[in-house]
């Protein structure tokens, strides 16, 4: 079969999308919902945030914390006061100065408790914000801080862009963001394609004159846009295109592992996934290496880290998949089996496994998942939601069963978010208090061995709660075109190095 | 960084030297445990220079079969074997192989005899090994400059593949069983290149150049299993690219490097806790950030 005929209209669409000289095209698998740093919770918004917007202090190549839009800052002897001098002659997109007022506005707007931001534990270490001058302003703490300095990566936003506080998701600013990054927003194409044209008011000059993002759905035609250089680099490699794409002698592979872990989560505010015996049930009745095979190569977990975590604990082995202990489980949690499902009160079983649409490979898990949990008993129904019904049925609502999805952690691999009881991510509703006690002394622990000590107990506990069912990290690789030097790719958020990259 | 270094410790040349040198301060430490060998360790090293000055290892086969250390381990015991033994024959024998032919070329990363043998007197104290720059000068590229810059460990690669792909293509082209079964199925062209960029990787390391270190090793890996120990991927691959990330700052990303040894190694339980805590140190004082996908 020719490779044309078996081309989407949506391949041919971007085959014929011209290069721009200079231009860098890469995919994604879905396009950002939305263009706020306030509001980002997926990797591809984190992603274009890299590119759009600047912090006050920002990695350097041996990531090192340095000045970005700070001057330098100096912390007071009793470590309680942090005093930050803005760069001097830094400009905003629309040309407009970057003072120390747009810093406080920024801080002010994360810890606005009406703003709702996704991003407000990044300065619940800072008691207020005073601004002295244009270029200075000050931070106190709310306990000594002697390392605050390396809490100062949030993304600055402009005051001037938005009317008042609080700011809201849905604020215009998502459509016309206005950053100091290296690049500013050009345009929204009608295929989802987002244009960033190099700034010319960044202080150094670029060597990439355009960045396209472009939204490619269908994970299996990325390697080939590549391959064919419609695209210069893919974020995400599939696994299985790994040895081909380093077969080709136009492209390079960068490791860009991100800590991500993919799961299976119940929402436990809803019956009976607030019983643990039936979620642990679950886990018996899931062939995980099974669900793996077919979209690559990883590793297996069993607990909310990647293997090779300083805090994934290695005593824990994952879940058996045991049909016998999965009866016993579903017994003692009141089901018997009636027919060929398990059923409680006259009612059968049934599960609705949610997936993101744009999940790579998330359709072939899901069905896989479906035909394991049906040969074991239990109905199941599936959908694929868009970003805009994941947002909201998922995170707002709580309107779901299961989700099978994935996330994504920096070096700090902080689960604090996703599994405390009062974590900005946890939305399936875990609530475990000998959990929540470990999470806030790893957290305040400045020993590592007593970090890890926390952590691995977390580990185990939770995979005994099985909140989640672990599934795998997958071997994650980043392919950019030769024609693209001096790539360095930052191990999380994969752009912050850009500002060094050239086209050929 | 002693753990590292004895990862590759394995596959350094202990070439030949003159015997009146010996016993010489060896650069990497032996574990201090075989000090107390039953046989003095100095004393098989004699063995080995020897063997290889002689290009005869008629005398090292005897010594072989005994343990350089043995222990009691609960109700069995554990046995140390001679760990340069292999590296001893290969030396022995490709000298002696001949200037033509697979038979000089097979399980060595030099591509003709001269190279092998001046690669037989290299001081074990040089990193420089794995015939790297004897077989780059072979294929026209040029060497690489003295500057830790990843785009030039990029490039080099780029210029060795551009030399490589067109004569592998070729010969398997060719349809000669033979040359089919030695360069698609053992695949050692691509152990080759991964064997020099190794070398390559652990002189840049040598150097103190350790982002380009971490090119040369990036670019080594097979990524058709790249968490597996293979033919390509070779166990000292896995050391490197975890020192060359330590060194340049990527010290959680070492220990992804570090993983796929771990399995074989037990004894890097130690190291892979240190490293563990070096890296949560490093990001003590961070926000830790996590998204979705």
């Amino acid at each position: 079969m020719s490779i044309a005929r078996v081309m989407t209209p949506l391949l041919l669409a971007a085959l014929a999308a011209p290069a721009v000289a200079g231009s860098l095209r890469y995919a994604e698998d879905s396009a950002p919902a939305i263009v706020n740093p306030l509001y980002s919770t997926t990797m591809a918004e984190a992603r274009v945030n890299e590119l759009l917007f600047g912090g006050l202090y920002a990695d350097d190549r041996d990531l090192r914390a340095t000045p970005l839009i700070a001057e330098g800052a100096t912390l007071n002897a009793a470590a309680d006061e942090l005093r930050v001098t803005v760069r001097p002659g830094l400009t905003w997109h629309d040309g407009k100065p970057l003072t120390a007022r747009d810093v406080a506005f920024t801080v002010e707007t994360l810890q606005d408790p009406k703003t709702l931001s996704t991003e407000a534990g990044r300065v619940d270490w800072v008691q207020s914000v005073s601004v002295v001058n244009d270029r200075e302003l000050v931070f106190k703490l709310k306990r000594p801080d002697p390392q605050a300095i390396e809490k100062l990566f949030f993304k600055i936003l402009p005051a001037h862009a938005f009317a008042s506080r609080p700011v809201t998701r849905a604020d215009a600013f998502r459509t016309k963001p206005v950053g100091s990054g290296p690049y500013r927003l050009a345009r929204f194409g009608d295929d989802n394609s987002i244009t960033f044209a190099a700034s010319p008011n960044y202080p150094k000059a670029l060597g990439v004159s355009e960045i396209v993002m472009r939204e490619v759905s269908d994970k299996s035609y990325q390697a080939k846009l590549l391959l064919y250089e419609s695209l210069e680099a893919l974020v995400r490699v599939l696994p299985r295109d790994l040895a081909i794409l380093q077969k080709s002698r136009k492209v390079e592979l960068y490791p860009y592992q991100t800590n991500s872990w993919w799961y299976i989560g119940f929402n436990l505010n809803a019956a009976p996934f607030d019983d643990e015996r039936v979620r642990q049930a679950l886990a018996c009745m899931t062939d995980v290496p099974s669900l793996l095979a077919p979209i690559g190569t990883g590793q297996t977990l069993s607990g909310p880290f990647v293997r090779s975590s300083p805090y994934y604990n290695h005593d824990v082995p994952p879940w058996p998949n045991d049909n016998a202990r999965a009866t016993e489980l579903m017994k003692s949690a009141g089901f018997a089996k009636v027919g060929e499902y398990w059923s409680r009160d006259g009612q059968a079983l049934t599960v609705t496994v949610s997936a993101h649409k744009t999940l790579e490979s998330a359709q072939e898990v899901v069905i896989n998942l479906q035909s394991q949990w049906r040969s074991a008993g239990v109905k199941v129904d599936v959908e694929f939601l868009d970003e805009a019904a994941w947002k909201a049925r998922i995170w707002k609502q709580h309107d779901y069963d299961v989700v099978l999805a994935q996330w994504s952690f920096d070096r700090n691999e902080d689960v604090r978010e996703q599994l405390h009881s009062s974590g900005a991510r946890n939305f399936g509703g875990y609530k475990n208090a000998e959990v929540d006690a470990l999470l806030d002394s790893a957290r305040a622990s400045r020993d590592p061995a007593a970090r890890k000590a926390d952590l691995r107990k977390v580990h185990a506990i939770v995979h005994d709660d099985a909140p989640m069912i672990f599934l795998w990290s997958l071997d994650s690789y980043s392919a950019v075109s030769t024609k693209v030097r001096d790539v360095v790719v930052h191990p999380f958020a994969y752009f912050s190095f850009v500002s060094d990259w050239k086209m050929l | 960084m002693l753990v590292f270094a004895a990862l590759n410790q394995h596959d350094k040349k202990d070439a030949a030297r003159p015997a009146d040198t010996l016993p010489a301060p060896l650069t990497i430490p032996f574990p201090a445990a075989l000090a107390r060998a039953a046989e003095p360790v100095q004393q098989r090293l004699a063995a080995h220079h020897a063997a290889r000055d002689a290009r005869d290892v008629g005398n090292l086969w005897g010594l072989a079969a005994t343990p350089l250390w043995a222990e009691a381990l609960g109700s069995g015991e554990r046995r140390l074997y001679d760990p340069f033994f292999y590296r001893t024959v290969q030396l022995a024998l490709a000298v002696d192989a001949p200037a033509e032919g697979p038979q000089a070329l097979v399980f060595s990363g030099c591509l003709t005899l001269q190279d092998a043998q001046a690669e037989a007197q290299t001081s074990i104290t040089t990193p420089e090994l794995g015939c790297a720059l004897a077989a780059l000068a072979r294929l026209g590229v040029a060497p690489p400059q003295d500057v830790d810059d990843p785009q030039a460990a990029s490039d080099l690669v780029a210029a060795l593949d551009a030399a490589l792909d067109p004569w592998l293509r070729a010969t398997l082209a060719s349809g000669d069983p033979g040359a089919v079964e030695l360069f698609g199925d053992l695949r050692l062209v691509e152990r080759c290149r991964a064997r020099w960029l190794l070398a390559l990787a652990r002189a840049d390391l040598h150097a103190d150049r350790p982002r380009r270190a971490l090119t040369f090793a990036r670019l080594a890996v097979d990524l058709s299993a790249p968490r597996e120990v293979s033919p390509v991927n070779h166990p000292g691959l896995f050391g490197t690219m975890a020192e060359a990330q330590a060194r340049s700052g990527y010290h959680r990303e070492a220990l992804d490097a570090l993983a796929p040894l771990s399995l074989h190694r037990p004894d890097l339980v130690g190291l892979t806790e240190l490293l563990g805590d070096w890296a949560i140190l490093v990001g003590l004082d961070r926000h830790g950030e996590s998204k979705e996908n």
